[in-house]
């Protein structure tokens, strides 16, 4: 069989599901996409919070899109552009001294030179660190204990990453990869909002708390990426969240690839032989596949569309025990003016702001999501797109969108119930950043992560598909033994976030299954 | 909730503990799981000849017995066990072997399809862990039940006129590993032509209330066809004779192994017909895969060796004296007078083309010896009689 | 003035074991000692009339019996007695045991969950092929894996291929052993919430993590070390207390005619030329010697032993960033009678055993919240029992005494240092947690010394009264220990060794780090390897 009539289909249209289409599709394979929404993006898409305001349905900047894929695919050709990009991290405190890390540089909050010496050399290493996870990020993981040149070979390549960045950073790297975000800050820094604010980058998306062990892995992982080139860099796409999945869109349809939505999936059609069929949509309608790459959640891959059944318990076991419990949320507002931040400028407003005054205060808030509860004082990362991007928003008015992170997918008094209370919570806080906010508040929405799973279809809400901790990483993601993106069931890839190397928004996972398909199904 | 004072009686009595201990006039007792157990009654000798030669009963209860039931019973056994189910009917028993995702064996036992629905599995480990794990997605019900069904093997030659005595009509119709249900005293009693001897012989699992009197009523009606009790060694000469493998001896169960390489596959065990490739998914059936092509580590050979020095944890060596395997298991055959020994064998055996030569100590007048014995490997069970499989079974 | 080969700063054990070696090997060697007795934290003392506590460290966890062998530490007076079991008092009146006969255990569980009495065995299995494959590696010292030196490259390879001899499903395994949560690892076994607070005990004594914290499954392993050693008593209480273990180390160090000196405190290291050359005590006498090893952990030996001057910055900082976070704390109680514990019932062979009164993980996380918050727990884990029920001659006859290990207590409080007030108070958060559940507890103290993380400190010398010399987290374990580039036992001046539990593998009464600094040194002194390796298991 030829690559052209070998059919491959798709289950589920977020970023790395259209790379990995573009990928194969310009291969030559015949590639179909399936999505249950009726847009594509998956959870970077654009919302409409309220008529005329238009808001990042979840994630809300870029900044690890992979550069090579970026290329290779012609994003640019194909509609993304950054309305802004570079932008800065404003970190706010109650007593209006705010921080602002602009890349390598903090001013701000009684901020001494040392300390912004400490921060340079900080990032110097961090991002030297994070360099081997980079090329680590390139392909798949290999087997542990396997004999296969294959895996061997890439086993070097890892040791010898590692060997090569230095006996410095390579026992730097040796001793930070299964420690704290804290105990790592605390030997760089004595500020305590330096360290509050670098800690949340290690947190938001996660469930950890600063002293929780792997926080230096999150940390590392969220350096990885780069934006035009500068290695930690946040961006906005133009025209909305939306715009960087469209290119993606454009990118695999111009490839050759259809993409059908509003077409959920109901089950991954095995035959007697528990071989590939294709796969059965909710309506009924049964498509013919020879191979098939899901692009969600392993979990919902093999415990819905799969089903135990047909799978080894160990593998049962083993999905039903990855950590996917979502953490996070998502505020939105329509404001009919500009809101006022406490200590930050007003032509500064359209960067990142975060809320993490130090690290006792992430911490405690990662205690209440332990038992299944909330804090009244949660950390947020917000920002206002409609200040870069005039058509998310009427004249004058605007949009606010908040990661609001220590909201767990668990909570002990359930959603349904909690859910007022944790939006008014993070309406007070926001008041206390910004007083006055709340009079220009038109509408006010929060997603927690039971409305993401819902919504996205990401089982507990997790926005990586699974907690990245070392447990999760490398050739442990997301189980072992499927970590080279392949499954038990002949045929079968996966795609998605929950593989290697997690999520972010970079396609890497996409890109390195689409390498990982085309080797084995050419 | 068991009381918390449990620990007071760490060894429990089976059902029949009254009868047994009445009978076990060496008192001879071991701990066999959770229970007490004889070893030995009187003689170990005479009670392998009542096997052999008329009827022996021995107290199975410690056998671990879990019941499966549901809708999804028999799909989840067909995933759970290597062979194919569907092949075991309603009212048939299968011996069975499962294994870990390496394809290592975790025990071996019978399962005996009871009823539509309904299955029983009797082995040697527990198994809830592997089983409840493994029922993540089928809608069954697994319980374990070993405290609450008394179980007796009647085996040997007049074991069937013994059970139709006591009124189990037209049991001599039932085929091996056939199963049927009487009522006995008013309860339902489980009657299988099941059994570790080799011979013709029978199971029967009963509600722990009736165990006593079943008991009275085989050894009242049972005197004239020679009935006897034997322990556990007298079951280990004949379960060896009868080339059947014992967990823990023979292998060492996947759930308990430590070391790398000291579990065994089926393959390895020489079990390689309890495993269906063919069926789409079981657990272990990607390793096995593997294994079938890369091929084992180990074989499983029976053994007939020279002389009458009986070969227990001897090792075994080629014709250069290169160290090529274990005996697991040996005796000297009362039935067939020969020297047999069970024993894995691994590199640098070469089927065919090399000797087996084991060496084995012995004792004599306290004094250790060392002979060096040939042995050849042989492929039927050492005791095999046609009365075993005769169907309708020989009446007396 | 005399003059030695090797001095060695500190008598705990892992300094007299690394003496009594350095001697045996034919070596003259000085142990001098702070305080008037020796031992360290391994101390047997009479601080109440008639009563002999162990004051600090309580059990002969893991104290190598190949060390003990080879120094013939029974011919020096050390019995070491097998005890075993432990009982968690559970809050609804109920308790769960912890019995050594495998299948009275396994019954326990089943009194909770008769599907977690089965993933027992798996459980055993899965951290005894951890243990198997740890041990070899306490008494080995720990390659660099920056180095290009052959030494370090073959053990490397060493390691590479025991974890790959694990198979590929074990390699894995043991990756997520190392950095899961001790909460987490035990959930993919047990559903039961009792038999998961029990297990998780042994997963954060000493250490300043919850058991919701990734990094605590692999002390779970501990439990289990016993049963692979083989020898029975790798648990066990050492006849007349933990100051047995020091006295028989001594009395074999003597045999090689090794000296002690006590109230020997020493304040300098001398160095010169980048070669140590002695050091200097309290009272201004010297001792001079080609080595200096150092007991003493890792902040206290750099910061206060040596000149920063004969230091590297960057060391310094090294030593600067060692984490201690001390969080246990002791109590010592003399009994005027038995405590009886009604929930257990009368005759449970339980009373020789562990106890706990802390029955589900939240608690013991909360326990630990309590910690970070620069507080004692209010609701704390205990780890108490009574040695006297198995050696009666630590109390008067018929009188006991209860030694109870308390997780967690902060160094320092939220309010400032420990003050006497503070003492009481967290004396009293104990006493009444064990007085819930034993009424005539209280009546019967006859003295109780309680011990905060300040006070094992200023006693003993353990920085923030951390009691394996240094937090046992990754970061800081084989070759990262005490930290990278010295994890060899050798110092950063020509003829200095570190040998206490701030260097591999750490704490508990192992004795290892002192036999693993001895034969380093002994290779640097181009002298013949004396210490033992691991027996093998297999």
């Amino acid at each position: 069989m030829t690559r052209k009539n070998k059919k491959i289909a798709i289950i589920g249209a977020g970023h790395n599901s259209l790379v990995c289409a573009a990928y194969l599709a310009k291969a030559g394979f015949s590639v179909n996409v399936y999505e249950t929404r009726s847009d594509v993006g998956g959870m970077a898409s654009t919302r409409e919070l309220a008529e005329g305001y238009k808001v990042p349905g979840a994630a809300h900047l870029l900044h690890q899109v992979d550069s090579k894929i970026h290329k290779s695919l012609k994003l640019d050709k194909h509609g993304l552009a950054y309305v802004a990009s570079g932008l800065k991290t404003i970190s706010i405190n109650p007593n209006g001294n705010a921080l602002v890390f602009d890349d390598d540089n903090i001013t701000g909050d009684d901020i001494t030179l040392r300390e912004q010496e400490q921060y340079k050399e900080f990032r110097k290493t961090m991002k030297k660190l994070a360099g081997f996870f980079k090329k680590a990020y390139q392909k798949a993981p290999p087997r542990l204990g396997s004999e296969e040149r294959r895996d061997l070979s890439n086993l070097m390549s890892l040791g010898w990453n590692l060997r090569s960045m230095g006996k410095d950073s390579m026992r730097l790297m040796l001793k930070f990869i299964a420690v704290n975000i804290h105990d790592v800050l605390n030997e760089y820094f004595d500020h305590e909002h330096i360290k509050g604010s670098i800690a949340l980058d290690a947190l938001l998306g996660n469930r950890l708390g600063p002293r929780t062990n792997n926080s230096s892995i999150t940390y590392l992982h969220q350096l990885t990426g780069d934006l035009n080139g500068v290695q930690g860099s946040y961006g906005i796409p133009e025209g909305g969240m939306s715009s960087y999945s469209d290119s993606l869109q454009k990118a695999a349809e111009s490839a050759g690839v259809n993409i059908h939505t509003n077409s959920p999936i109901k089950q991954i059609d095995l035959d007697a032989e528990n071989k590939i069929r294709g796969l059965v949509l909710e309506s009924g309608e049964t498509i013919e596949a020879d191979v098939v790459v899901s692009g969600i959640d392993p979990r919902s891959t093999f415990m819905c569309l799969v089903g135990p059944k047909h799978l080894e318990s160990h593998y049962v076991h083993k999905i039903s025990n990855i950590r996917m419990r979502g953490n996070t949320s998502k505020l939105h507002l329509a404001l009919s003016g500009l809101p006022k931040f406490k200590g930050v400028d007003k032509e500064d407003l359209g960067n990142r702001i975060i809320n993490a005054p130090n690290m006792k205060y992430l911490e405690l808030a990662h205690d209440f999501t332990k038992y299944g509860e909330y804090s009244d004082q949660l950390p947020m990362e917000i920002i206002i797109p409609s200040i870069h991007d005039k058509t998310l928003a009427p004249k004058g008015h605007h949009v606010l969108s908040a990661i609001v992170n220590n909201t767990a997918y668990h909570l002990k008094d359930g959603w349904e119930q909690s859910k007022p209370v944790v939006l008014e919570n993070c309406l007070n806080q926001l008041e206390e950043m910004a007083p006055g906010i709340r009079k220009l508040i038109l509408h006010a929405e929060l997603l927690s992560p039971k409305d993401f799973e819902n919504e996205y279809g990401i089982t507990g809400g997790h926005w990586h598909q699974g907690e990245l901790t070392f447990d999760q990483f490398l050739m442990l993601r997301p189980i072992p033994g499927m970590a080279q993106y392949t499954s038990p069931i002949e045929s079968l890839y996966l795609c998605g976030a929950g593989s290697h190397p997690g999520g972010g928004l970079m396609g890497l996972a996409g890109r390195n299954a689409a390498n990982e398909i085309l080797s084995r199904e050419s | 909730m068991l009381r918390q004072d449990h620990y007071k009686t760490s060894v429990y009595k089976t059902p029949f503990h009254e009868r047994t201990s009445e009978l076990n006039i060496l008192n001879e007792w071991t701990r066999w799981k959770d229970y007490t157990v004889s070893t030995s009654y009187f003689r170990t000798d005479l009670e392998y000849f009542a096997v052999r030669n008329t009827t022996g009963v021995i107290d199975y209860t410690p056998m671990v017995k879990q019941k499966i039931t549901g809708p999804d019973a028999a799909e989840f056994v067909n995933r759970f066990f290597t062979r194919d189910m569907n092949k075991i009917a309603v009212g048939r028993v299968g011996y069975v072997v499962w294994c870990d995702e390496a394809g290592q064996v975790l025990d071996d036992g019978t399962v005996f399809h009871v009823r539509e629905n309904e299955y029983w599995l009797l082995c040697v480990e527990r198994q809830l862990d592997n089983l409840g794990n493994s029922a993540v997605g089928f809608d069954v019900k697994i319980e374990e039940i070993t405290d609450e069904v008394a179980c007796l093997g009647v085996q040997g030659p007049t074991s069937c006129s013994i059970l139709k005595a006591i009124g189990f009509d037209a049991i001599e119709h039932l085929k091996p590993f056939d199963i049927k249900h009487y009522d006995f005293q008013g309860q339902e009693v489980m009657v299988s032509r099941t059994g570790f001897s080799g011979d013709l012989g029978y199971e029967v699992c009963m509600p722990n209330d009736v165990a006593l009197n079943l008991w009275d009523e085989l050894f009242d009606k049972g005197e004239i066809y020679g009935i006897k009790p034997f322990g556990l060694d007298a079951l280990d000469l004949v379960r060896i004779e009868a080339g059947l493998l014992v967990p823990g001896q023979d292998f060492m169960v996947a759930e308990e192994a430590i070391r790398p390489g000291s579990t065994r596959s089926p393959f390895e065990l020489g079990l390689s017909w309890l495993v269906d490739l063919s069926k789409p998914v079981f657990n272990g059936r990607e390793a096995l895969l593997e294994e079938k092509k890369r091929g084992s580590r180990y074989t499983f050979v029976k053994l007939n060796i020279n002389g009458n020095k009986p070969a227990e944890g001897a090792y075994l060596y080629n014709q250069s004296g290169k160290k090529i395997g274990n005996v697991t298991s040996a005796m000297f055959s009362p039935s067939a007078k020969a020297n047999i020994a069970f024993a894995t064998l691994h590199d640098p055996w070469k089927k065919g083309k090399d000797k087996i030569i084991a060496e084995i100590y012995y004792q004599k007048d306290l004094e250790w010896n060392k002979v060096m014995e040939e042995a050849t490997i042989v492929t039927k069970p050492f005791f095999d009689p046609d009365r075993k499989r005769t169907t309708p079974a020989e009446l007396y | 003035m005399e003059k030695y080969d090797a001095i060695v700063i500190g008598a705990g054990h892992n300094g007299l074991t690394n003496a009594a070696y350095l001697a045996k090997s034919g070596l003259k060697v000085l142990v001098l000692e702070k305080n008037d007795y020796i031992g360290g934290a391994a101390v047997s003392r009479e601080l109440h009339d008639g009563w002999t506590y162990s004051n600090c460290s309580y059990v002969c966890s893991l104290l190598r019996p190949e060390i003990y062998r080879d120094l013939n530490l029974q011919k020096h007076g050390l019995q070491v007695i097998a005890y075993g079991g432990s009982v968690t008092f559970m809050e609804d009146g109920n308790i769960f045991g912890g019995y050594s006969d495998h299948d009275v255990q396994r019954r326990e569980i089943g009194r909770f969950s008769k599907k977690d009495a089965d993933a027992y065995v798996r459980f055993g299995r899965d951290v005894s092929k951890q243990c198997r494959f740890i041990k070899p590696l306490l008494l080995r010292t720990p390659p660099d894996p920056t180095s290009f030196r052959p030494k370090d490259l073959d053990e490397l390879l060493y390691l590479f291929k025991r974890l790959y001899g694990l198979g590929e499903q074990t390699i894995y395994e043991t990756i997520r052993f190392y950095t899961m949560s001790a909460a987490e690892y035990l959930a993919e076994y047990f559903e039961s919430d009792i038999v998961k607070a029990a297990m998780s005990g042994s997963g954060i004594i000493g250490t300043a993590l919850g058991p919701y914290s990734p990094g605590t499954a692999y002390v779970l392993l501990h439990h289990y070390m016993g049963e692979v050693d083989g020898s029975i008593g790798s648990w066990g209480f050492a006849r007349g207390g933990m100051g047995s273990v020091s006295k028989a180390l001594a009395g074999a160090l003597q045999e090689y005619d090794g000296k002690i000196i006590t109230d020997a405190e020493v304040t300098q290291i001398q160095v010169k030329n980048g070669k140590t050359t002695g050091v200097v005590l309290a009272n201004g006498d010297e001792y001079h010697a080609k080595n200096v090893v150092s007991n003493l952990d890792a902040r206290r030996t750099y910061q206060d032993l040596f000149d920063p001057q004969d230091l590297s910055e960057k060391l310094l900082k090294q030593v600067d960033n060692f984490k201690f976070n001390g969080s246990s704390g002791k109590l010592n109680i003399a009994l005027d009678g038995l405590p009886e514990f009604p929930a257990m019932g009368k005759d449970n062979p339980l009373i020789y055993a562990d106890m706990h009164f802390i029955d589900s993980l939240e608690r013991i996380e909360r326990a630990y919240d309590d910690w970070k918050n620069g507080r004692w727990s209010q609701d704390p884990y205990v780890d108490m029992l009574i040695p006297t029920m198995t050696d009666p001659t630590m109390a008067p006859p018929g009188k006991h005494y209860m030694s109870v290990f308390v997780q967690y207590a902060p160094p320092k409080l939220a309010t400032g240092e420990w003050t006497d007030k503070d003492r009481e108070g967290f004396g009293k958060t104990v006493i009444d947690q064990i007085g819930e559940y034993s009424p005539n507890f209280k009546d019967l103290i006859v003295h109780a010394e309680i011990r905060t993380p300040q006070d094992i400190e200023n006693e003993v010398g353990l920085t923030e009264g951390n009691i394996f010399q240094g937090e046992l987290t990754m970061d800081q374990m084989f070759f990262n220990r005490p930290f990278p580039g010295y994890a060899q036992f050798r110092g950063p001046v020509k003829g200095f060794y570190m040998c206490g539990s701030s260097t591999h593998p750490g704490g508990g009464v192992m004795a290892a780090p002192g036999a693993n600094a001895a034969r380093e040194i002994l290779y640097d002194l181009k002298r013949k390897n004396i210490v033992p390796e691991a027996e093998n298991d297999d």
